[in-house]
């Protein structure tokens, strides 16, 4: 028998299991069945010491149908169309149903089980019979400790998301630095990531009522599985607890472990005298610093930016390789400088712009740089930082 | 779920009692096998006084279920079996049981155990036969087994003992004789709290060369039969070399060791007119019987077999040895790995590199290393010395490694495979990029500009005394390599630059581990650059991406050295077509 330790409790919420009633048995259309199986799949963990966690938690309950699957670090629970017979519940393993399903050619699907732990696929003339578990040995789906919940678009939302993910770092050594920072009040949302090479951070305000301030780290995987379901834009719940973050979609919830602070005082490591401003096309500078970065060192990937009147040169030397350069036209009227980047985080930055026109704001060669629109939409306000790759010696 | 169950008195009066604890040894054979049927991957023995006084054995098997611990030291109490029928089909080691019991009645006994499913584990103590402690304890699954005070009550038996290092070695003897039917079993062995074995999970090339040695391995030949549902298989020395004695000779049936004079026999006319009668052969023979076929509970020890058909049996073992002596069976030491040369300048200190082309390097078959440690010796059967056609031999670009879609495959997190014309590649990927940083130091050291990642959060370091005194000794030589660095305080220092491309930065670890290095810098500025290169790079276990892979390829690639690392351990192996068509017999 496989145990459970008690801390799962704490982030995986949802309604009570109905105990006891074996079998099941629901009809959902194909094309349902096969849309929701893959979408929970992605959420089986490809390899587990635990077989259990392989398995999708089919249920039926008067309410409807439900699909839930989980790594222990996030679940995801999903409805289902179809008709419910019998209400009950039963554990197959998850990878299997999908390739079964996708075999299927048309029809509706009938999910059955007698005793709980043998699963029965139905579709037309064809009939599968795969063990699965007891609806019960899924790890139980306890009730979360919500202080914060607030209402939001799925589209805001992903947008806060894709502007501050990629900055998130992948040295576990400081796992703070491993998800994106969140600060929720009654004026809105803030979302800050950074791997200490450079920052991102885009805010929306947002008249929220009357919330409780919340300030938690999100893990990365948890926001990746959100952005994955949130196809058609709505309203939806989000809520933080002290330990986990749960949101709440029409037809599918997910649930997350936070990960643990503390998380870097950032406000610090943002100048505030940086006068010198550089106002330049995103799209011309991207392209030009794909170009140019294919010479550059496979190591540091440096490319420099040389500031001129009303002029942005890139320009990359390697040892054994050779040199590249291109020039941008950009206004710029300070005096003349020298930066290098590592032309990878330039392109990891440029991505996350709507708008073709950005801003540099600088101070000295060996500071840190702010990227910003130049006109912030009315959504969503957003600024990176990049600190250079500088030239001892 | 009950395992252990009571035999009845029909089957324990067909099972022939017996004495099996005469010394210490039979209680460790007897343990072995307990922790070996309880599917163990790591046990471990520990005795003190030739096993007199203590003998521990501790495995990481299945564990006894706590309720069932009692009843494990009964007399004919086993899990193994239940009745008599069973033994036909017996693939077990033990069966009788009576093991525990025995050993139980002669000495002070202590099982210690926990199942996977057990939360805790129960600990139960006998004296005389009485139980004497009983409790929950805290522990990993697994069982110990101690036994103490062996032959408390039979003073006649214990002053029959041989001498602690006589009973010693044939304690370590039987663990060789297990390690050698049980490779993918990890085996320790204790004496008196010295380590004398250490066997570490293996395949049975590995762990057959581990407790032979480097000087009698390299004379085996691997032979491999099958007849009907017997398979044999094993190792036999060639007929140059012979030993004084049988010591080197161990039969395994069914993974059980043996002794038996039919197979002796065969052994013997294997061998006749190839070497003196007076000398004897390394055998190492495994054979595989289906268990109907054999009987083994002709004594308590099991150590005597019959055979059905032994006639069988022997013709068999003759003729694939004879076979195999004559050579019409490919060796097992065929090469599947050919690449293996530590290069070195002539001049063997690493500041002469430079500016000597590959070409004009030494070979040397040499197995140290730059700091002249001899390179762990239990793997020389990869580093094969006589490679006829080395790696080195050719440029490193002549590698055709974008071979069409240029598969890369990291294995372990530890090592990058690389499909190339007419083979495989092998990189270790922690070597290769400790050889590119140790290039780019090295350059950057000598004149170059190196490059500095300046960080948003500049890291303060508490230095202890010793790392402070090494700062302030390569305070003006870690901005060359990429540092920028700067007191801060008493014995504090800041960063707030890294050289550009370092991994493992880990908040500043990184450069209070190279600090932390005894004497950092004292002689040499390579021993800097070193130690910078061993803690900056990629460590095994790390996930790659492809174009990390690949990008770490080009690099090594693009180093003069690529084949080394700078502390001499090779990079890169190659694994040609043809030694794997070999391999399984395809040409």
């Amino acid at each position: 028998m496989l145990s459970f330790p008690d801390e799962l409790n704490i982030y995986l919420p949802m309604k009570k299991i109905i105990r006891g009633g074996r079998g099941v048995k629901v009809v959902i259309p194909l094309e349902e069945l096969s849309k929701k199986m893959n979408a929970i799949s992605s959420v089986v963990p490809g390899k587990t010491t635990m077989p259990i966690l392989s398995m999708v938690l089919l249920k039926a309950e008067s309410s409807g149908i439900t699909f839930s699957a989980t790594d222990l670090d996030i679940s995801v629970t999903s409805t289902v169309n179809g008709k419910v017979v019998k209400g009950g519940g039963i554990s197959a393993p998850a990878k299997k149903i999908a390739e079964i399903v996708k075999s299927l050619s048309q029809g509706d699907v009938t999910l059955s089980s007698d005793d709980g732990e043998k699963l029965t696929i139905e579709c037309a003339k064809s009939k599968f019979s795969v063990n699965g578990r007891s609806a019960d040995d899924f790890p139980k789906l306890p009730k979360q400790d919500s202080k914060t919940e607030f209402s939001i678009e799925t589209s805001l939302l992903s947008r806060l998301i894709q502007k501050t993910i990629y900055a998130v770092s992948t040295d576990l050594t400081r796992p703070a630095l491993c998800g994106v920072k969140w600060e929720v009040d009654k004026t809105g949302v803030l979302m800050v990531s950074t791997d200490g090479h450079r920052l991102a951070k885009a805010e929306t305000k947002l008249s929220l009522g009357d919330i409780k301030k919340s300030e938690v780290i999100v893990p990365p995987k948890a926001l990746a599985t959100f952005k994955s379901y949130a196809e058609k834009n709505e309203m939806i719940k989000v809520s933080i607890g002290d330990n986990s973050i749960s949101f709440e979609m029409k037809e599918v919830s997910i649930y997350s472990r936070l990960l643990e602070g503390p998380f870097p005082n950032y406000q610090k490591v943002i100048p505030s005298n940086n006068t010198k401003e550089l106002l330049i096309s995103k799209e011309a500078l991207n392209l030009a610093t794909k170009r140019v970065a294919i010479l550059s060192d496979a190591l540091t990937h440096q490319v420099i930016f040389s500031l001129g009147k009303n002029s942005l040169r890139l320009h990359v030397a390697t040892q054994d390789l050779g040199e590249a350069t291109e020039d941008i036209d950009a206004t710029y009227s300070d005096e003349k400088m020298e930066i290098g980047y590592n032309a990878a985080y330039v392109q990891d930055i440029l991505r996350t712009f709507d708008t073709d026109e950005i801003a540099f704001k600088l101070d000295r060669p060996d500071n840190a740089g702010i990227i910003t629109p130049v006109e912030q939409d009315g959504e969503i306000k957003q600024l990176c930082i990049v600190m250079p790759l500088r030239i001892l010696g | 779920m009950s395992n252990i169950k009571r035999l009845t008195a029909e089957t324990t009066g067909k099972i022939a009692a017996g004495e099996i604890i005469e010394r210490p040894v039979n209680v460790v054979k007897e343990l072995i096998e307990n922790a070996l049927d309880a599917s163990a991957t790591k046990i471990s023995i520990e005795i003190a006084d030739g096993g007199k006084t203590l003998i521990k054995i501790s495995d990481n098997g299945l564990g006894i279920i706590s309720e069932e611990i009692p009843l494990a030291a009964e007399n004919f109490a086993t899990s193994k079996i239940s009745t008599i029928e069973d033994i036909m089909k017996i693939k077990s080691l033990g069966f009788r049981g009576e093991a525990l019991a025995s050993i139980r009645s002669v000495s002070g006994l202590t099982i210690s155990s926990r199942t996977f499913s057990d939360e805790t584990g129960r600990q139960i103590r006998w004296k005389e036969n009485q139980v004497v402690k009983d409790e929950l304890i805290a522990r990993n699954p697994g069982t110990d087994v101690t036994v103490t005070e062996l032959f408390y009550n039979l003073p006649a038996r214990k002053k029959f003992l041989s001498s602690e290092p006589s009973e010693s070695r044939r304690i370590s003897g039987m663990i060789q004789s297990f390690s050698l039917a049980f490779p993918e079993v990890a085996f320790s062995f204790r004496s008196n709290g010295n380590d004398v074995l250490n066997y570490p999970q293996s395949t049975l090339e590995e762990r057959v060369e581990i407790v032979f040695g480097s000087r009698v391995f390299p004379n085996l030949k691997y032979f491999h039969r099958e007849e009907g549902r017997t398979t044999i298989a094993g190792y036999a020395s060639m007929p140059a070399y012979t030993r004084g004695n049988r010591s080197m000779q161990h039969i395994y049936v069914n993974k059980r060791a043996i002794k038996d004079r039919m197979i002796g026999h065969a052994l013997r006319q294997a061998y006749s007119s190839l070497i003196p009668a007076d000398r004897f052969p390394v055998v190492i023979l495994y054979l595989d019987i289906p268990p109907g076929e054999i009987d083994v509970n002709v004594h308590p020890t099991k150590s005597e077999i019959r055979f059905q058909n032994e006639r069988d049996i022997h013709r068999a073992i003759t003729g694939i040895l004879r076979e195999s002596l004559q050579g019409k069976t490919i060796s097992f030491r065929e090469k599947v790995e050919s690449v293996y040369k530590t290069i070195f300048p002539s001049g063997r200190d690493g500041k002469e590199n430079t500016g000597i082309s590959p070409r004009e390097f030494q070979m040397t078959q040499s197995n140290k290393d730059l700091h002249g440690e001899e390179i762990s010796g239990n793997r020389s059967d990869w580093l094969i010395k006589e490679s006829p056609d080395s790696l080195f031999n050719q440029d490193p670009q002549s590698i055709d490694l974008n071979s069409s879609g240029g598969l890369y495959w990291q294995l372990h997190q530890s090592y990058i495979f690389i499909q190339i014309r007419g083979g495989v590649v092998i990189i270790d990927q922690h070597a290769a990029h400790e050889r590119i940083l140790y290039d780019l130091a090295k350059k950057n050291f000598e004149g170059g500009k190196p490059v500095v990642q300046s960080l948003l959060f500049p890291a303060t370091l508490e230095l202890s005394h010793e790392e402070y005194d090494n700062f302030e000794r390569l305070e003006d030589k870690l901005p060359s390599i990429g540092f920028e660095v700067e007191p801060f305080g008493a014995r504090a220092i800041i960063v707030r630059g890294i050289p550009a491309g370092v991994k493992n930065w880990n908040e500043g670890k990184l450069l209070q581990n190279i600090l932390g290095e005894k004497g950092i810098g004292r002689n040499s500025a390579d021993d800097l650059i070193r130690r910078f290169s061993c803690h900056g790079a990629i460590k095994a276990g790390e996930k790659l991406s492809v174009q990390e892979m690949e990008s770490l390829t080009d690099q090594l690639f693009a180093s003069e050295f690529p084949f080394t690392c700078p502390h001499g351990r090779p990079t890169i192996l190659r694994v040609e077509m043809d030694d794997l068509d070999k391999r399984f017999h395809r040409t």
